[in-house]
């Protein structure tokens, strides 16, 4: 195996939500993961909403501070970096959010949101800036045309191209994109995916890709970790996972998606309910109350652990 | 590239050219808010106004037939005639030209609005950026504070402001200022708050953007719209609250040309010398609704929301 | 013909709206129609005109800036093209029920969903005769059952549920139970699960089947995910830049794609089972609708296009029984 890139231990977030007048109430959004990233794989971490997995980047992204647990990047724990050791790893570690649009700062030119990495970290000015933006907005594949254009004057994929861009300005080792293709259509979407992986090769790059949409992991990632109310319940290289999954709600989740074809799988599982809030975690397996193939008490009691399995899969389930 | 085969091209248009295309998008956005504005009458009526006004700020001296009327001359011999060819406003309680003193007037209103206004934006501003992005004490600090100049009426305070510092027109922009800043902060906080959530501001953090950076190049170009529009119909409140102090002879002093206190004066003298209360009237009327009008059209330029793709 | 007569027809529909950039050719020459009981699905990307299609035909677009240039509506047998805003405001509000995407919009956050739900009943009430209106006991009833009947757990405990105490799941469940009330004969549902999860998806995507197998009423589901509407919908629409390019049942649609639109759709669309190696992208962006492209508005992006495509709108041709395309490489060919 080698060496993680990123290893994040325990990682645990909690959230005081305000409660109706002077009362608090503790929500978790993440709930002590453990992942590893290796260097230059493509990891996926799906789930629904509320299942944590935009929280998890914006604390690998140090834009939000951990309640517990520990991040380690390339052998330097990053969980409480500051000042110019902070700023190095920005270098190293960058975001490409959902909403393009609302990515881009409406005010500003194409230019400068693209320019801002070069000026903050190379302090880039005049031709030399110029140059950089024109030669990263070229590797994006939008041409100079689009410098002095401003966000709203561009299509949807155009301006996740620009947010790729920014990101990719200062040669970053580590990309996480949330849920980066969710906003485009069909069409823009496969080639944002198709141009995504051709980057990572060119590049260099190791992703985190976080999606609910299950189809562009499978397209995309080589392993995948399926989240469920802050905690991973599966892990394991995509083409088993997806074709085998070993966790219930891995298996439902795969079931649920309506398949464009002409004919649906018979024997779909239909979840019951909906996924409980961050604030009234179920005790035990978090899935439990939801799970078509509950064993019994141990379900309710007992918290699974995410225990290894054969193939580099892990799984927590008492099954 | 091809500059150097085609020198008949002048550096000066080829400048012009470069610039054009810089700001391609930005020329297009402003034709779209001109067309949109001159679409609307009451916006165009608003404008016209309010430069009509400025313009009388900047000419008023040249283009008053007595300019000596608004220093304190006495012609006794000329008192409270009524308006004719010499006097279009008719003449006050000792001969001076109402006219010319109206026209003067604007400068003096006009002084005191931008004063105020700008003296509760240097404040405003910084207080609602700080609120907004700090949260935790200073923020309760800030908001709390705002709040307690919010719930008094900011006539009366100002009022008891200048009671105590005594009448006079320096107290009375001092005053207005105190009252008026706290609707900055409270715009700017609630601003500042919902832009600090943005995708783009953490898009900004995550490329290492320190505070400055965020305040100056990601908070406050978008703050820009709701504080013009503001500040527009500030003007014409704060100029209608400068003439409420004058009208109670605690603004501008006599022998100033103000309008409120103008107003003060002549109503001794109604309903027989009409003339004297209602020309300062008519302008600051005038005035409030221009700034009022050309906010509300403001407002329906700027504001994202009303603007297409 | 032994087909039953179309419940909704909209015929060589063409709307424009005015904007500041100029008039913008939205829809050209719109084919559709629905029989009784039949589920529908329109796809198309953004922009394609999927959704101002429904809204303009129930008079939910203002008018101006958007005028009907061409074409004709006819809604269970009358025509609608130029009916009045009361006829219309009848129709929508008895015959055709709307369901859309983010429920949240749709329902006052004050009230109870109780309390809207009795309204809405009342108001259907009041397009009746006074002799069949309901007292408040038997619309309390009705409420209820509305609401057992999209399944949503506890009827009788949800009635005095606020809207926010409710999940995205069920603020759709209980819009669906309004749309439900006049007892329409036609229900839209414009992307009715987009801002749901998959596994609340699933379950909506079943009540809406099922729905429609009990009540018998249509369904027009507007959706840009192509496996939405296959799992729902008997036949398919795409729509492409304000035309419809195929109009197929949902087994010949991705059994047997003729459109060259519609083969790049499906072919860009990333497959759960992995089978897709890479991605086919369709080259280019949708066209400005101020000045669309002359001839098939989809020939700047085709890779088949022809001399033809550039010059002449393609007629909509029936291939195979049932199956219409737009298409100029299946009427008469390519020049």
């Amino acid at each position: 195996m080698s060496a993680a890139l990123l290893e994040v231990r325990g990682l645990t977030r909690h959230f005081r939500v305000r409660d109706g007048f002077r009362q608090h109430r503790t929500a978790v959004a993440v709930d002590g993961i453990d992942l590893a990233l290796r260097a230059g794989e493509a990891y996926g971490l799906v789930g629904e909403s509320g299942s944590g997995k935009s929280t998890v980047a914006r604390m690998i992204l140090r834009l939000l501070s951990p309640t517990a647990g520990t991040m380690v990047f390339r052998g330097q724990d990053i969980t409480a970096l500051q000042g110019e050791a902070l700023m190095r790893l920005r270098e190293n570690i960058q975001i490409v959010f959902q909403d393009p649009h609302a990515s881009l700062n409406p005010r500003k030119t194409i230019f400068f949101s693209v320019a801002e990495p070069l000026v903050i970290h190379r302090g880039l000015r005049g031709t030399a800036l110029q140059n950089r933006v024109e030669e990263v907005l070229e590797i994006v594949g939008l041409s100079g045309n689009f410098l002095y254009r401003y966000p709203h004057e561009l299509s949807g994929g155009q301006k996740q191209r620009v947010c790729i861009a920014r990101a990719v300005a200062l040669d970053p080792k580590l990309l996480v994109l949330d849920e980066p293709t969710s906003a485009l259509d069909v069409s823009v979407q496969a080639q944002v995916l198709e141009f995504l992986r051709d980057l990572k090769a060119r590049l260099d790059l190791t992703y985190l890709f976080i999606s609910h949409d299950l189809s562009v992991v499978r397209h995309l990632c080589d392993r995948v970790g399926v989240m469920y109310l802050g905690r991973i319940v599966e892990e394991g290289a995509v083409a088993k996972v997806f074709s085998a999954p070993d966790h219930p709600y891995t298996q439902s989740l795969l079931s649920a998606v309506p398949l464009p074809q002409a004919k649906q799988p018979a024997g779909r599982i239909v979840l019951s309910g909906d996924v409980p809030s961050p604030m009234a975690v179920p005790s035990g397996c978090a899935f439990h109350p939801r799970c078509p193939r509950k064993i019994g008490a141990v379900c309710e009691t007992e918290r699974p652990s995410l225990d290894s399995r054969p193939q580099g899969r892990r799984v927590a389930c008492h099954l | 590239m091809s500059a150097a085969s085609h020198p008949p091209v002048s550096p000066w248009r080829q400048a012009l050219a470069a610039w054009r295309l810089r700001h391609h998008s930005k020329l297009r956005t402003m034709r779209l808010y001109a067309f949109t504005f001159s679409r609307s009458l009451s916006s165009m009526i608003g404008l016209g106004l309010v430069l009509l006004f400025f313009f009388l700020v900047l000419a008023g001296p040249w283009i008053v037939p007595y300019p000596e009327d608004a220093t304190g001359s006495v012609n006794l011999d000329i008192k409270l005639q009524p308006p004719s060819a010499e006097h279009w406003f008719g003449t006050d309680e000792v001969g001076n030209d109402i006219y010319t003193r109206v026209v003067l007037g604007t400068q003096v209103s006009f002084q005191i609005g931008l004063i105020v206004v700008s003296i509760a934006m240097i404040l405003g501003i910084p207080l609602g950026i700080i609120a907004g992005l700090s949260g935790g004490w200073l923020r309760e600090v800030i908001m709390r504070v705002t709040d307690v100049f919010l719930s008094v009426p900011g006539l009366v305070l100002s009022l008891a402001i200048v009671a105590v510092l005594g009448p006079g027109i320096l107290n009375a922009i001092f005053a207005l200022a105190l009252v008026w800043w706290p609707g900055y902060v409270r715009l700017i906080e609630s601003k500042a708050l919902s832009l600090k959530s943005e995708p783009f501001v953490d898009a900004a953090r995550a490329v290492g953007a320190g505070m400055p950076r965020i305040i100056f190049f990601h908070i406050l170009p978008n703050c820009v719209s709701p504080i013009v529009v503001k500040g527009s119909m500030d003007m014409g409140l704060a100029i209608l609250a400068a003439a409420s102090l004058g009208f109670i002879g605690l603004g501008a002093q006599p022998p100033h040309p103000e309008w409120g206190a103008m107003i003060s004066i002549g109503r001794n003298y109604l309903p027989d010398f009409w003339w004297y209360s209602t020309f300062p009237g008519i302008a600051i009327y005038l005035t409030v609704l221009g700034f009022n009008l050309l906010g509300d059209g403001l407002r329906d330029i700027l504001d994202p929301k009303t603007r297409s793709r | 013909m032994a087909e039953p007569a179309p419940l909704l027809e909209i015929r060589d529909y063409s709307l424009s709206i005015s904007t500041f950039d100029g008039v913008l050719k939205v829809l050209d020459g719109i084919n559709l129609s629905i029989a009784p009981g039949e589920a529908v699905g329109i796809v198309g990307e953004t922009g394609c005109g999927k959704s101002i299609t429904v809204k303009s035909v129930v008079g939910l677009v203002p008018s101006p800036p958007a005028r009907v240039e061409a074409g004709s509506v006819r809604f269970d047998g009358r025509d609608i093209t130029s009916a009045d805003e009361a006829t219309i405001r009848r129709i929508r509000g008895q015959e055709i029920a709307m369901i859309f995407q983010d429920p949240m919009t749709y329902l006052n956050p004050l009230f109870t969903v109780g309390r809207q739900l009795r309204d809405v009943i009342q108001a259907k009430d009041r397009l009746k005769p006074q002799s069949e209106r309901r007292d408040k006991r038997s619309i309390q009833a009705k409420a209820v059952e509305l609401l057992s009947q999209v399944h949503l757990p506890n009827p009788e405990r949800q009635l005095d549920a606020y809207p926010h105490q409710l999940s995205g799941g069920m603020r759709q469940r209980v819009l669906i139970a309004m749309a439900l009330a006049g007892a329409p004969k036609l229900l839209i549902a414009d992307e009715p699960t987009t801002a749901l999860d998959v596994t609340i998806q699933a379950q909506i995507l079943d009540l809406v089947k099922d729905l429609v197998e009990r009540l018998g009423m249509a369904v027009l589901v507007i959706s840009h995910d192509l496996g939405v509407v296959a799992a729902i919908c008997q036949r398919i629409v795409v729509m492409y830049a304000g035309t419809v390019v195929e109009d197929a049942t949902t087994e010949a649609l991705f059994e047997n794609p003729k459109h060259p639109y519609t083969r790049g759709l499906l072919a860009a669309i990333p497959r759960l089972d992995g089978s897709a190696d890479s991605l086919a992208s369709i080259a280019g962006t949708i066209p400005n609708l101020i000045d669309p492209p002359r001839g098939c508005r989809f020939h700047p992006r085709c890779a088949e296009a022809g001399e033809t495509c550039r010059q002449a709108k393609p007629p909509s041709l029936e291939g195979a029984p049932g199956h219409w395309v737009a298409c100029h490489i299946y009427g008469g060919g390519v020049g």
